[in-house]
């Protein structure tokens, strides 16, 4: 339905832009040997999926959209107090090009979901934590976590994710009424899920985090 | 032998043949040359077939006479005297893409006197040869282009400048967005060059100029949303004679593309947005004095209201302002929901 209100049209184009970057992670990821990276470090998998939507953005069918996007791979953050290597660097940041003016952008923090602290780690001060102190995407009114899964299933990471989200919602600040839910208007790209929090200092608003996980399982062994 | 004098074709564009005024024969007074210099692989290049290029690149003629290069002047001949490439060769130096990629390579261009160099020449890519497009095409246009010009010394005709230009952005693989880069600078950006206000920037759009401004913009906008989105962007442009105001409607439960609709004030249809239009000059007149460019955002309508000059109303421009009210809508300024840029 057409928008009744700016907050409306805002949301509109705000989804359509956070659909565009979710198209390109699993378009890269598409392209990348995830069974390959299935003992690997986070920032090996992550500089494999920015080569990989990189690939997609650079290639010469890609779609008239993409033209206008980039992707940074562990780009540093300006936040106060901190200056030069001692920036806060978020995993991935997508950024739409335009004219003049604020660009608008998509900052994606990933952890691996691998061993029994993982999900502590997912939503720490170093995962979901970020975006909550405005550490990453302070200007922003959305942003993203990948969930890189290697061992389990992705069904089992998200019951565990779900339930470490509800034990944290205080924590999390999750905004009042809402939870760990399927993002609406995106799973027909892939089973996203959507939650809602409020970010200290309170000027910044609340920020939407997408969740999507991304298979790194080895390959299964024949006859096991 | 025949001597080339370049001065009376300074204006001239897509010649195809040299005018028999600027041949003439070559004078037994004229006949002497610098040894020190190197001679045979200077004439090596005046004798036929060869293909002539304009220092400006104002031509790129294929001559089967033995013609003198003049100095400054560049001579292309082929070792294996391959007719058909050096034909395809003139034919693509007079595209509108080397036009746009000859100025961007020369430092010159565009300050003073429009002069490209051998090393722009040199990096200049070439469609076809080397197992890449077949010369085919190539061959084809340069035959129905001699056929069609018999007689006449240029082929300054929309229908085969458009062929052509077609053919090398074929050839070259350009998208849509560098096509539209490229035709816009030639046709129209290229008129702002050398410190000029020339006519074909700023004189009003066509109709049909107009239609293609719109018919980007609401590509542009709906490529952004996506197929599967359940809205569609309609984008209507009303004009009188000094400003041009687009009405970009977002329409729920649309699927294809919306029509453009392109308007008169006077128009009995664009009585509807008059009055829209006469609110937003009333309020920000002092913008159009300026000659900006306003966007007015409401929750399902942008108003894009600008003045009536080609130079607003390019491909490249509709695709700038998607890309700016798409930004200004993700983000819009919490303090005024509304713009004006240059």
């Amino acid at each position: 339905m057409p928008p009744d209100t700016p907050a409306d049209r805002t949301i509109l184009y705000r989804l359509a832009f956070i659909r565009n970057c979710h198209i390109l992670v699993l378009r890269g990821y598409e392209l990348i040997k995830a069974e390959d990276l299935s003992q690997a470090e986070e920032t090996s998998i992550t500089g494999e999926l920015v080569r990989g939507v990189r690939e997609v953005l650079e290639s010469e069918d890609s779609e008239a959209w993409m033209q206008l996007f980039e992707v940074l791979d562990d780009p540093p953050q300006n936040v106060p107090d901190k200056l030069g290597r001692s920036r806060p660097r978020v995993d991935i940041e997508f950024v739409r090009l335009s004219g003049r003016g604020k660009r608008p952008r998509f900052h994606i923090e990933a952890k691996r979901l691998y061993r029994s602290d993982s999900v502590k780690e997912y939503f720490g001060d170093g995962g979901l934590g970020c975006f909550i102190v405005g550490r990453y995407a302070a200007q922003e009114a959305a942003a993203g976590m990948l969930g890189y899964v290697q061992t389990d299933t992705a069904l089992r990471w998200l019951d565990r994710l779900r339930t470490g989200f509800a034990q944290r919602a205080e924590t999390l600040r999750v905004a009042r009424g809402t939870t760990l839910a399927e993002a609406e208007g995106l799973q027909d790209l892939a089973p996203l899920q959507m939650s809602r929090h409020g970010r200290e200092p309170v000027a910044l608003g609340q920020i939407e985090v997408f969740h999507l996980l991304l298979d790194f399982l080895p390959p299964a062994v024949p006859g096991t | 032998m025949l001597t080339l004098s370049v001065e009376p074709l300074k204006s001239r564009r897509h010649l195809f043949r040299f005018p028999q005024a600027v041949l003439q024969p070559l004078d037994i007074t004229d006949t002497f040359v610098s040894l020190r210099a190197g001679f045979s692989r200077r004439f090596s290049v005046c004798k036929p077939p060869h293909v002539l290029v304009g220092a400006s690149r104002n031509f790129a003629i294929y001559a089967e006479a033995a013609i003198i290069v003049p100095s400054r002047q560049i001579g292309i001949i082929s070792p294996k005297e391959n007719k058909p490439l050096l034909k395809a060769l003139a034919l693509y130096l007079n595209s509108d893409f080397v036009a746009y990629h000859q100025f961007l390579s020369t430092t010159q261009a565009g300050i003073q006197k429009t002069i490209s160099t051998l090393k722009a020449l040199r990096v200049l890519p070439i469609p076809f040869g080397n197992g890449r497009n077949s010369l085919g095409d190539w061959e084809s246009l340069y035959t129905r282009i001699a056929k069609a010009t018999a007689g006449e010394d240029d082929f300054d005709r929309p229908d085969l400048i458009s062929e052509l230009n077609e053919l090398t952005f074929a050839s070259l693989r350009l998208d849509r967005r560098a096509r539209a880069a490229v035709r816009d600078f030639v046709n129209t950006r290229f008129a702002l060059t050398r410190g000029k206000i020339g006519v074909d920037a700023v004189r009003p759009p066509t109709v049909e100029e107009l239609k293609s401004y719109a018919g980007t913009l609401r590509d542009e906008l709906d490529a952004f949303v996506g197929e599967k989105a359940d809205i569609r962007h309609r984008v209507d442009v009303l004009f009188d004679g000094s400003s041009g105001l687009t009405v970009i409607e977002i329409v729920g439960g649309a699927t294809g593309r919306l029509p453009v609709r392109v308007m008169r004030a006077t128009d009995e249809a664009a009585r509807g947005f008059a009055a829209a239009r006469s609110q937003l000059i009333e309020k920000h007149g002092q913008w159009l004095y300026f000659r900006r460019n306003l966007r007015v955002y409401e929750p399902s309508k942008t108003y894009v209201l600008k003045p009536l000059q080609r130079l607003q109303w390019t491909q490249t421009q509709a695709m700038q302002d998607a890309g700016d009210i798409i930004a200004e809508s993700i983000q819009p300024d919490p303090v005024e929901n509304e713009r004006v840029v240059g």
